[in-house]
Parts: structure tokens; sequence; C-alpha cells
């Protein structure tokens, strides 16, 4: 022990006595130092509160998952743009979104048409389904509109409607499409900006064939391409869903509680 | 609004989206194994083992980042690049029980690196918090944390960083000796120096 001033140790001696660093004597020594001398005890008290401050994460940090952005960059390297969607003009939109909303009874069709998921008959998700479900169209560059059947024009944008009635409605919806290959596409929320993680929309309770409104266009691949609407109370993430899809495909989608899967197959020609 | 040409196909056969074999590891027991252990793992193709040694570690890797430049948005892209130069380095890692000073040692050299671009302006770290509805106690911790992080940027480098590593990203002498490629005695000499710096700085502010 040295350097002390009037009997109270340095700094630097009472970190080394935080940190264990010191022998058996000096830290006797420097024990009845601390009982004795309310300098030495404040001192001691300021290290150990620097050490705790620095020992804390940064405020806000745990927010941030940067294990799924981890992820996603190791799987998709930045030169490459796989996800980007386009919306088509407004005049285009407003026309989509007439014809759809004009369309009162093709919610049912649709369910009639495509498959549901849900956790089992009796859960409030199963009864749920039963009175949820979206309708989707594809619009050609040409601004014709049709429901979406069997085929899917590998340039066309899908505009889409959605029911959500009965006595316990959902309160959000994620609108995407896998491919053959397994890419993800996603058309509610529209994700075209790489980084971001947006979250499932809000949907309004007791409508029926309500008009999402924006028409988005991928460039699809030709192939088998499996349109999922799924109808949550909680709202999901783009990011935290394509984890899910990552480590346990379309499975996966089962395990989410209260949830209901509704799945289009079409196929997407050249 | 025509009705479709064809009728679509219902089917419950359920597309592979990623092929499974390779995370055929149950995720319940990846928390119990070792950082060596989730490297080999990922190293055998397993994104799940990958995936939970990230979230083992995210929230230290985030603080000694946000500390060392200062800045939590910069921080979040320095770990996210660290973290794929860990995963890109997974076929030479050699496991010695040593994963938390190499990831720390990429971190810090991230850090540099930043620091060095044109990007990397002296901008204080964005700790703006919302005081509305807080104690004055609280008020007064995070004034402290403030100004304790404050001192810590100012310090050099060297004695930043082994505080950074010691306290923040609880490592062990070794462990920091070996993320900084310095002796274990130089280390500690660095850490006893650099708390008395801060506490001196405290007293002054």
């Amino acid at each position: 022990m040295t350097s002390r001033a009037h009997g109270v140790p340095s700094s630097r001696e009472l970190a080394r006595y935080l940190e264990r660093e010191v022998t058996a004597s000096e830290a006797a020594a420097l024990e009845a130092v601390l009982a004795d001398s309310a300098e030495a005890r404040r001192r001691h008290d300021e290290l150990a509160r620097i050490r705790d401050a620095l020992g804390s994460p940064v405020s806000q940090i745990g927010e941030l998952d940067l294990a799924a952005r981890v992820l996603l960059a190791i799987e998709q390297p930045p030169a490459r743009r796989r996800r980007t969607a386009r919306f088509a003009s407004w005049p285009l939109v407003a026309l989509a979104a007439g014809l759809v909303v004009g369309v009162g009874l093709l919610a049912r069709e649709s369910r009639e048409a495509s498959e549901f998921r849900q956790k089992s008959a009796a859960s409030p998700a199963g009864t749920a389904s039963r009175f949820a479900g979206v309708v989707a169209h594809h619009v050609t560059a040409g601004g014709v509109t049709e429901r979406l059947g069997a085929k899917l024009p590998a340039r066309d944008g899908l505009v889409f409607s959605y029911t959500n009635l009965g006595p316990n409605p959902f309160g959000y919806l994620m609108i995407f499409g896998i491919d053959e290959s397994g890419e993800v596409r996603w058309y509610h929320p529209a994700y075209d900006t790489l980084g971001t993680n947006p979250a499932s929309i809000p949907i309004e309770a007791g409508v029926a064939s309500a008009s999402l409104g924006a028409l988005v266009v991928h460039e699809l691949a030709p192939g088998p391409f499996r349109l999922h609407a799924l109808f949550t109370r909680q709202p999901l993430h783009v990011v935290e869903l394509e984890a899910l899809l990552r480590h346990g495909g379309e499975k996966a989608l089962d395990a989410l509680r209260d949830a209901s899967d509704q799945i289009i197959l079409t196929q997407v020609t050249p | 609004v025509s009705a479709p040409a064809e009728p679509m196909k219902e089917s419950r056969t359920h597309l592979a989206v990623v092929p499974a074999p390779p995370d055929a590891v149950p995720p319940r027991t990846l928390e119990a194994r070792s950082d060596d252990e989730l490297m080999l793992l990922a190293r055998g193709g397993s994104k799940v083992a990958f995936e939970a040694l990230v979230r083992r570690h995210q929230t230290r890797v985030l603080s000694v980042a946000a500390r060392r430049l200062g800045h939590r948005a910069l921080a979040a892209d320095v770990a996210q690049n660290a973290f794929l130069e860990v995963y890109r380095a997974l076929p030479r890692y050699q496991p010695r029980g040593m994963f938390p000073a190499f990831l720390y040692h990429v971190l810090l050299n991230q850090c540099r690196m930043q620091q060095r671009s044109a990007r990397a302006e002296a901008r204080a770290l964005d700790t703006v918090e919302e005081t509305t509805g807080a104690s004055d106690d609280a008020i007064l911790a995070r004034e402290w944390q403030r100004d304790v992080e404050s001192a810590l940027r100012a310090l050099s480098p060297k004695l930043r960083d082994v505080v950074l590593l010691r306290y923040s990203a609880d490592l062990k002498y070794e462990e920091i000796a070996e993320a900084l490629r310095v002796p274990v005695g130089t280390v500690k000499r660095r850490l006893f120096d650099a708390m008395a710096k801060l506490r001196e700085r405290m007293v002054r502010r």
C-alpha cells in the first residue's frame, strides 16, 4: 500500500480492492481504514458506483433485436435486393380498390377456395376464422382487375380486401407470399426498405370486403406461390415472422396462438 | 370481376421454407451449451445455434459498442457487422474456451474502423430519455450514468477498452488480455489507472 494522503487509500488502491486484486494482509489493512475513515468509504463507494454504472446495459439497448438483424443480414447479402415491391399509380389503385369493394360475397367464396389453419376448431381463433378472410385480385399493367385464381401472371400486382366479422374479430393482419424457393414476399405490411421491421397492419372489426387500398407489385419467379393472410390479436413484426418461417417452415405458423392463417394457392406464370 | 379461370387447389402440404436437417438441434438445449459448442454447431450449418449465440451476447456487445462509439444507432450497425464477421470466421474458429475474447477483439476492430470512417463524428451518446413521471432518484441516477459515460469517453482508448471489457462486457482478465493482445499485467494496470481517472473526473464534474 503506497501513496496514501492522510491515511486515505488512493483510488487506484481501492480499485484493486474492489477487484479482489489485493493480498489478504492488504485487504485487512484497507478494511480497517474503511471502517475508520468516512473519506475512504466515500471514495470506495464512488468507485463501486462507477463500476456498477458501467456494468449496466445502455438504456433501451435491450429493445433492439440484434439477433434478428444479424440473421437477416446473413441470409441476405446487401447487394441483393430481393424484397423490392413497388406501388402502382394511385389512379390504378383507385380503380382496383373500387372493383374489390364492390364484391360483397367474395370473402366467403375465398374461404371456400383457400386453406385455413388454426389451433383447433374449439379455439377462439377457430371460431373467428370462420368470419375472417381475404380476397385477392390481380391487376395487369393495363389496369384490368381479376380475382386471383389458379394462375398469377408474374408481373401483375395484387390488391386485397378483407372481412373481419363475428363475435370476436381479429385486430391485425399480415399478408405475404412464399414462392417455391422459400422466399417471402410481403404485401401487407409492404416491406420495401431493408433494415426496417414493420408490424402487422391494424384492421377494423365488423367490416366485410374492406379494401386495403394499395396495389403491391413484386417481380415473382414462375412456379407455385402460396399467399398467407395471417389474422392475429396482437401485432407481429416482419423480421420475427421471417425468423419463425426460417426455423420451422410454414408449419411454424401453427404455433402462433389465437391466430388464423388463410392460404391461397396459385401458380405464377411467366 | 370475373370468376377464377380454374378452381384453386386445396392442399395441406407445406412447402419446405428452409431445409430442416441442419437445424435439428432442439432450441431448448441451446441455451445450456457453451459458446464454443454453439460456434461448432453453427459451423455445421445450424443457424439457430448462431442465433442463440448472438442473443446470449447481444446486450453486452451493444452496450460496449454504444459506450465505445458514443452513439447508439452506430453501435447497432457495428455490433451487427461484428457478428457477421464472427459468422464469416466460423470455418477457421478455434474452440479454446475464449469465444468472448474473439468476439470483443472483432467488435473493437469494427469500432475502430467505424471511428476512422468519415461518418464517425464526435457525437454525444444519444441518451435523450423521457423523464416525465420519473422520480427524483431515477433522474439523478440517469444523470450519474450519463456523466460516467461522458467521463469514459474522455479516457484514452487503451484505458477505455479495458474498462469496457471488464465491466460492460464482464470479461475475465485473461480474456481481456487475449482480446487486446496485451499481457494480463497490462490489463490490470490499465484497469486500475482508468478507474482512478474516472473517479477523478466524476469528483470534478
